[in-house]
């Protein structure tokens, strides 16, 4: 038994904008194309597919995690965890341990650490490490042409795990390349010239030289090597003289197709990597953010079991979407006209009540007759029987589609065409969600369907969270 | 054999439309003087003991609830007992419902329906898509009226083969029946293909396949059925009626082919009139949109589950087929504003029973007609009423 990476398991979105796309709006050019949320989607979301993944993987269901570490830089609230929600999801108890990372683009190897520490001692037992982030960019700017999106969740537990860590070393000065204030909509950057050297690239170099020095190790014993990915050209020069060569980098080497995933970036590059990495093979990650490198010595101790959906598999599908679509998702332009609000805020007691059950997915069954009842809390007598004692039920999360239809005309804040969908649950339930992912043409009675968490609407500058049905987009090879 | 214990003596009615120059008020006044106006052998208002008054969404001319008092406050009856009903897209006709076991109780021999609906004091986007957020937070997010029923619409198409020119057939025949009807909304004809030409509103419904929001009201006298020749020599009978409520959330629902209230509904009101399909010589049936049609023949047992595109294509519900449906021209072109609707069929079906629907009168065989409402949330109410000119 030792403590290590359980399980991990990745999320990026559908959508993808190609760069060249970008640049038309500001008469310019680009190359290559990032992966972008979808305008229901951010990081929470993102994170509770990863994790829903990672918890998979590990084979640990959610009561069994004892403590979520979540590690970003754009979630919903300057104050105000999101971790609920994530837990509500998996079906955590309420004795978790929660903590969040953030304001730099490394933060998630602190709560890696943090974790590892936490599981070492015996404190805790299995703890989930979310990295996820989408990122803010000004039009126009380099980050708009730079920043991607995606999640990865790591379950840390003492179990036999698929990854060790061998060493680390922080290298850790301050320095200011990129911030974001309260002030700013976007994050923000001075002189790239200057702050690229004396940033990204000399703190990765002094992180790989110390942890080099302190385990006496070279570059060249390692399989492979995971960098921090704010661009493809600054890890050549950051690289440069130290020995590492591109085909170490490669598996790990994501931004060509999905950009800078922020605190998200290195951990990718790292499940990209053990998707493909065999038992005994070494990996070196160097993680970067606002003057603090972290550097750490990996072993691979089983591959990946591929339970759950690769890097590749979540690529392998993608919906190319024009600038003004992106500019829209992003909610930078809105449509004008009537907006239909909600009649009780999400604040309100209605929605602390309905949380549980339907971020859950939690019904209740006839003790008597058997029928399941959703949502639990608005069914005290059986709607088939008339009996009055039920028991908790989880309902199952993949179906086909039974009915559906497309509403045409929505007020803001609605998409429109909006899907609108009933399932028939693999367990012989029936489901009502809205349809997320589906094409005006694509959805067919009979087509399977998964339940998947979404944003359902932002008021007050507070998100409702809900499932949705998406079409089964990535699967896992085995 | 019907139950016949109340009666029809008097019925007034607005056309319906937007009508911007009308308050709610002004329109339950107009038909109140209507009603009193139709009655054969005259009536004085102080005959009336009671009033239910049939009104949904007061929210859409500005206010939340409204009470009974704002009947008989604004048509000159304070001190009369009121009650508003809300029940959905059968306010209406549960107003009449509940008006007619008040008279056959003893306690009033005399009462009023009013139904009435103030839609278009709200834009059209604002009062119609404002139900997008209303109900569960999320399992009813997003639902308007339109994709309530396309659902079912959908589901019909896959296990029926229901086409959507057969559903646009619908639209077609009630058009065309409403240029012959003064109270419409919409008076021209329309074909096929402007129906499925027209944009997607909730899929499969086209524009044309839903009934328009409009403004409008209807009155009914009824009293206790031993003294209505005091009023008429030709007074018209509650035969019978019936009420059924079905499971509000979807995900409950035991097929989305056709309502179960509907069906619940309809095997009250022929029991107690004690006849069945064959003995309708006219209905006035909910077509809030085109598929509800076709799914009402079925439900009330006008032909099997699953042939009611078939029977709209076969000339089967013209006016001058086999069982004329909606010749008044049905909601889409009356347009349904929502507590007149039920009354508004009571009083179409009083004429045409008696002889007096003008253009669009139909042949009276047996003496019978059936008036249906389906909605509400969940779309889980419905009513339906059984009217005779055969007494007992």
């Amino acid at each position: 038994m030792s403590v290590g990476i359980l399980g991990y398991g990745v999320y990026l979105p559908l959508y993808r904008v190609k760069k060249e796309e970008i640049g038309k709006a500001w008469d310019t050019g680009g190359r290559g194309e990032l992966v972008v949320t979808g305008p229901d989607e951010d990081v929470i979301t993102m994170a509770t597919e990863a994790s829903v993944n990672a918890l998979k993987q590990a084979g640990i269901s959610g009561d069994q995690v004892d403590a979520i570490y979540l590690a970003s830089n754009s979630t919903p609230y300057l104050e105000s965890g999101s971790t609920g929600v994530i837990a509500d999801v998996l079906h955590c108890g309420q004795q978790l341990e929660v903590a969040e990372f953030s304001h730099t683009t490394a933060a998630a190897i602190g709560a890696w650490k943090a974790a590892t520490d936490a599981v070492a001692s015996g404190r805790k037992k299995n703890i989930l490490v979310i990295a996820s982030d989408s990122r803010p960019a000004g039009g126009g700017s380099e980050m708009e042409l730079t920043f991607g999106a995606g999640a990865v969740a790591l379950v840390i537990g003492d179990g036999q795990p698929l990854v060790e860590v061998e060493a680390s070393y922080s290298h850790n000065t301050g320095f200011m390349d990129r911030w974001r204030s309260p002030e700013d909509s976007n994050v923000r950057d001075y002189d790239p010239r200057f702050s690229r050297e004396y940033g990204f690239v000399r703190h990765v170099q002094a992180a790989t030289k110390g942890l080099m020095a302190q385990t006496g190790k070279k570059t060249t014993d390692f399989d492979y090597v995971v960098l921090q990915q704010p661009d493809d050209r600054i890890t050549r020069e950051a690289t440069k003289g130290t020995g590492i060569t591109p085909e170490q980098m490669q598996p790990g080497n994501l931004f060509s197709k999905v950009g800078d995933t922020g605190a998200a970036s290195a951990l990718l590059g790292l499940a990209s990597t053990l998707d493909k990495a065999k038992a005994g093979q070494k990996i070196l990650m160097v993680a970067y953010g606002s003057g603090a490198a972290e550097a750490m010595s990996l072993v691979v101790k089983q591959s990946s079991p591929g339970s759950t959906p690769t890097v590749d598999a979540y690529l392998s599908r993608g919906e190319y979407i024009d600038y003004a679509h992106l500019v829209r998702q992003n909610g930078l332009l809105e449509k004008a006209g009537e907006v239909a609000e909600s009649i009780l805020p999400v604040s309100s007691p209605l929605h602390w009540r309905i949380n549980r059950e339907m971020r859950g997915i939690i019904g209740k069954k006839c003790n008597e007759c058997g029928y399941v009842h959703f949502p639990l809390s608005s069914h005290k007598i059986c709607v088939r029987c008339g009996h009055t004692e039920f028991e908790e039920v989880k309902l199952a999360r993949k179906g086909i589609i039974h009915t559906y239809s497309l509403n045409y005309y929505m007020p803001q804040p609605f998409e429109s065409p909006l899907p609108i969908v009933i399932a028939e649950l693999e367990d012989g339930n029936r489901y009502v969600a809205l349809g997320t992912e589906m094409k005006v043409d694509g959805i067919k009675i009979d087509m399977p369907v998964e339940l998947v968490l979404r944003k359902m609407v932002v008021e007050r500058g507070i998100t409702a969270y809900g499932h949705k049905f998406r079409p089964i987009r990535a699967q896992a090879s085995s | 054999m019907g139950w016949n214990k109340v009666a029809i003596v008097g019925a007034g009615m607005i056309k319906f439309g937007e009508l911007f120059e009308k308050s709610a008020e002004d329109m339950m006044g107009e038909v109140f003087l209507n009603a009193v106006k139709s009655v054969d052998k005259g009536f004085d208002p102080k005959d009336i003991k009671a009033a239910w008054l049939g009104c949904s969404r007061p929210n859409l001319f500005g206010y939340v609830t409204v009470g009974g008092a704002f009947l008989s406050g604004n048509i000159g009856l304070t001190g009369i007992p009121v009650t508003r009903v809300e029940n959905g897209c059968p306010t209406g006709s549960d107003a009449f419902r509940n008006a007619c076991l008040g008279v056959a109780s003893g306690v009033y021999d005399v009462a009023l329906v009013m139904g009435m609906e103030k839609m278009r004091d709200k834009s059209t986007t604002e009062g119609l898509l404002a139900r997008a957020v209303e109900g569960h937070p999320i399992i009813n997010r997003g639902e308007t009226a339109a994709v309530t029923f396309s659902l079912i619409a959908t589901r019909h198409m896959h296990e029926f083969g229901t086409s959507p020119e057969q559903m646009a057939m619908v639209s077609v025949k009630n058009r065309k029946n409403a240029c012959l009807d003064p109270y419409a909304h919409y008076q021209s004809e329309i074909k096929v293909e402007d129906v499925l030409k027209s944009p997607m509103v909730a899929y499969p419904l086209h524009l044309f396949d839903c009934c328009p929001q409009t403004d409008g009201a209807a009155a009914a006298i009824i009293c206790s059925a031993d003294i209505a020749k005091k009023y008429t020599d030709k007074p018209v009978y509650v035969a019978g009626f019936g009420l059924g409520t079905d499971y509000i959330y979807f995900s409950e629902k035991r097929h989305f082919l056709g309502f179960d209230a509907t069906v619940m509904a309809a095997q009250q009101a022929y029991k107690m009139a004690g006849i069945g399909p064959k003995q309708i010589d006219l209905a006035e049936v909910h077509d809030c949109f085109s598929i509800t049609e076709i799914v009402d023949y079925e439900d009330l047992g006008f032909c099997e589950k699953g042939q009611g595109g078939k029977f709209v294509e076969s000339g089967a519900a013209d006016r001058n087929g086999e069982l004329p449906v909606n010749a008044s021209g049905g909601l889409i072109s009356k347009g349904h504003p929502l507590g007149a609707t039920g009354v508004a069929q009571m009083a179409e079906l009083y004429w045409h029973l008696r002889g007096e629907a003008g253009e669009r009168q139909v042949e009276i065989k047996n003496g019978y007609g059936l008036q249906h409402n389906v909605g509400g949330l969940g779309i889980a109410n419905s009513v339906v009423t059984i009217l005779t000119n055969r007494s007992n």
